[in-house]
């Protein structure tokens, strides 16, 4: 049997040991289960299996496989990142190399493409909720995000671009969304959005919705529009009719978790109900062209899409919690001595965030694999799973203080 | 004096499924081994059983270090193939492979004759029992897979195969095993034959007295690796 013993180690400022919190793991999740499946069963990209039970940025379905079969135009095959635990640490990236590459020589371009994770949202990770666990966890409830900012506990600007816009953006074409991919630098609640916008004629009820990256259509265009939070709804014809355009807040009632490193989409639904009557949006020209605006003719997922160059004008408010910066995640210390066998996962958390935060759920985030054709350079080949999540006593860390977490799996015969 | 009659009733009970999960702890990754033995005329089961496995081997943890380090090819480590030899190995996409194909009896769930109690540093089966219809030998078929499943408290996935005894005589298989494959050189070269596919043995267990495959018989074994919180 295996099992796994948890170890939380709370640090002064000093290093002095203050607290050790030990137990044994309660915990591997069905998404690890499903990392050993897809290797065992060989599941290829070609036949991938449904990850239902969600990943961790929008608790979404995806599509996931354990191999890629060469073929006489791609007969050199990277291996997968499935079931990776170490990575760096901070945001430093994890590479996720594409399945299969062309008949020559692996290149320096070819090696490129693919997805970089970053290493905060791979391996141990920490959290505020002790809600109990479930086979099916799909994230932390209350993660801890890597950082060194303070809590914002009253909504407030978060992320915006103000200034510098040049350019009128709109997409005529009816019942179709308009909008931009995001990756927020900071995790944190969205309780409202501002976009720069005017009218053509009367646009009528509009909502900005938020929706994850590379959903369950594998499609050439592969967003996933059905989103995962919707706005109240806004009338358009109570707008300005002339560019530049003024801001304009969409709320969000029901508040849409964002978490840093991750793809998202931010996007007006619907761009244009009628030939005239569309909305507008106050856009920089992006140089180098690297496609950032996303206009598509379908609201559900699957729908074709296209992308322009443009970055939009926005200011996203809401709430978020207090950050540690996450050292890198290593195993060490792999010990055979019959009948037992163990090694040691581990990783150190740091508050430098000013400001106390009370520690009580850990885990382990894995990466699974499947290829995803992106947009305007965002290939996918890899998302982030929940494989371990457990709760216990809550640890305040102070300001200034760390903590260790090693997870210690053993084999006894 | 009244006659005293003392009587003893023998009842033979498999164990379900929910009372082997009993047998797990909070937290722990294990499998459920389970098999049974049908007539293959009339499909009729004629026996059948079900425990809990007794053991991963240092393989199992050698081949998921490779995974959780994304061991690369440029400082591979050493891992003890069935064939007794330690081969380097690094990261690459058949790691753990059980798709065997039927007559194959380098991978997949494994049989054997063995009978010596498992130990950490098993790397091969004590006996294999060999693929083919002589003396001794059973048909190993295609191996097959559960996808993974979960209820309130467990998750898990099944590995499936079956072994028919067509060799004249029975057969007592006291242990079972589950090989898998790795790949040793450049894991970028799959389709080039520039690497080479090892077998490496990562759950071995012994079935207290057997299980009696006799001729015209087949056996169909469960591995389950599951999680239980």
């Amino acid at each position: 049997m295996i099992r796994t013993l948890l170890t939380v180690k709370h640090f002064s400022h000093e290093g002095q040991l203050l607290h050790k919190h030990q137990d044994w793991s309660k915990s591997f999740l069905k998404h690890f289960i499903e990392g050993l499946y897809l290797s065992h069963a060989q599941i290829a990209g070609a036949t991938p299996y449904i990850a239902t039970d969600g990943d961790v940025p929008g608790s979404l379905t995806r599509l996931v496989d354990g191999y890629q079969s060469p073929s006489a135009g791609a007969p050199y095959i990277y291996p997968k990142v499935n079931l990776r635990v170490v990575g760096p640490g901070g945001g430093g990236g994890l590479y996720a190399p594409n399945g299969g590459e062309g008949a020559g020589a692996p290149g320096f371009p070819a090696v490129l493409q693919g997805t970089f994770l970053p290493g905060y949202n791979i391996g141990i990770v920490v959290g505020r909720n002790n809600t109990a666990v479930t086979p099916t966890d799909k994230a932390l409830v209350d993660r801890v995000a890597h950082g060194r900012n303070g809590s914002v506990a009253v909504a407030a600007s978060i992320d915006s671009v103000l200034v510098g816009d040049t350019t009128d953006s709109s997409y005529a074409v009816n019942n179709a969304l308009i909008g931009f991919i995001y990756i927020p630098k900071r995790s944190f609640t969205l309780t409202r959005a501002d976009f720069k916008v005017f009218r053509s004629g009367n646009p009528g009820n509009v909502t900005a919705n938020v929706a994850c990256i590379g959903g369950l259509t594998a499609s050439a265009a592969a967003v996933d529009t059905a989103p995962i939070g919707t706005s109240d709804v806004v009338d358009a014809n109570l707008w300005g009719n002339v560019s530049p355009g003024a801001w304009v807040t969409f709320t969000f009632s029901t508040p849409v978790k964002l978490k840093a490193g991750f793809a998202y989409f931010i996007y007006i639904f619907p761009c244009q109900v009628s030939a005239g009557n569309r909305v507008n949006v106050r856009t920089i020209a992006v140089t180098p062209a690297v496609g950032r605006q996303i206009y598509g003719t379908a609201a559900a997922s699957g729908g074709a899409i296209s992308t322009g160059n443009f970055q939009w004008l926005y200011d996203l408010w809401g709430t978020a919690g207090a950050e540690m910066e996450h050292g890198a995640t290593d195993i060490y210390g792999y010990s055979v001595v019959n009948p037992n066998a163990s090694f040691i996962m581990r990783r150190i958390f740091m508050n430098n965030s000013g400001e106390a935060i009370t520690v009580q759920e850990a885990g382990i985030y894995i990466p699974l694999a499947h290829y995803i054709t992106g947009l305007g350079g965002f290939d996918f080949n890899a998302f982030v799973f929940c494989a371990a999540r457990d709760i216990f006593a809550g640890i305040a860390v102070a300001n200034g203080e760390s903590l260790e977490v090693d997870y210690t799996p053993s084999i006894t015969v | 004096m009244k006659e005293t009659k003392i009587g003893l009733k023998v009842e033979a009970k498999v164990r379900t499924t929910p009372e082997i999960n009993k047998l797990f702890l909070p937290g722990e990754l294990g499998a459920v081994l389970d098999w049974q033995v049908r007539d293959s005329k009339s499909g009729e089961i004629v026996r059948e059983g079900i425990k809990k496995a007794e053991s991963f081997t240092r393989q199992f943890f050698d081949l998921l270090l490779v995974k959780f380090l994304n061991i690369p090819a440029l400082s591979p480590i050493s891992i003890r193939d069935t064939g007794g030899n330690y081969q380097e190995i690094c990261n690459g996409t058949v790691i753990f492979a059980t798709d065997a194909l039927a007559g194959d009896s380098n991978f997949g769930i494994v049989v054997g004759t063995g009978a010596v109690a498992p130990t950490i540093s098993d790397y091969v089966l004590g006996a294999l029992i060999a693929h083919g219809a002589g003396a001794g030998q059973l048909q190993y078929s295609i191996g097959t897979w559960g996808a993974p499943a979960s209820d309130a408290t467990t998750s898990q996935f099944t590995i499936t195969r079956n072994f028919a005894n067509a060799s004249g005589g029975g057969i007592t298989v006291n242990e079972i095993g589950l090989y898998v494959k790795a790949p040793t050189g450049a894991p970028w070269l799959a389709s080039s034959g520039s690497n080479t596919i090892r077998y490496f043995m990562t759950i071995r267990d012994v079935i207290a007295g057997g299980i009696l495959v006799g001729n015209g018989q087949t056996l169909t074994i469960n591995y389950r690796p599951q999680t239980v919180i």
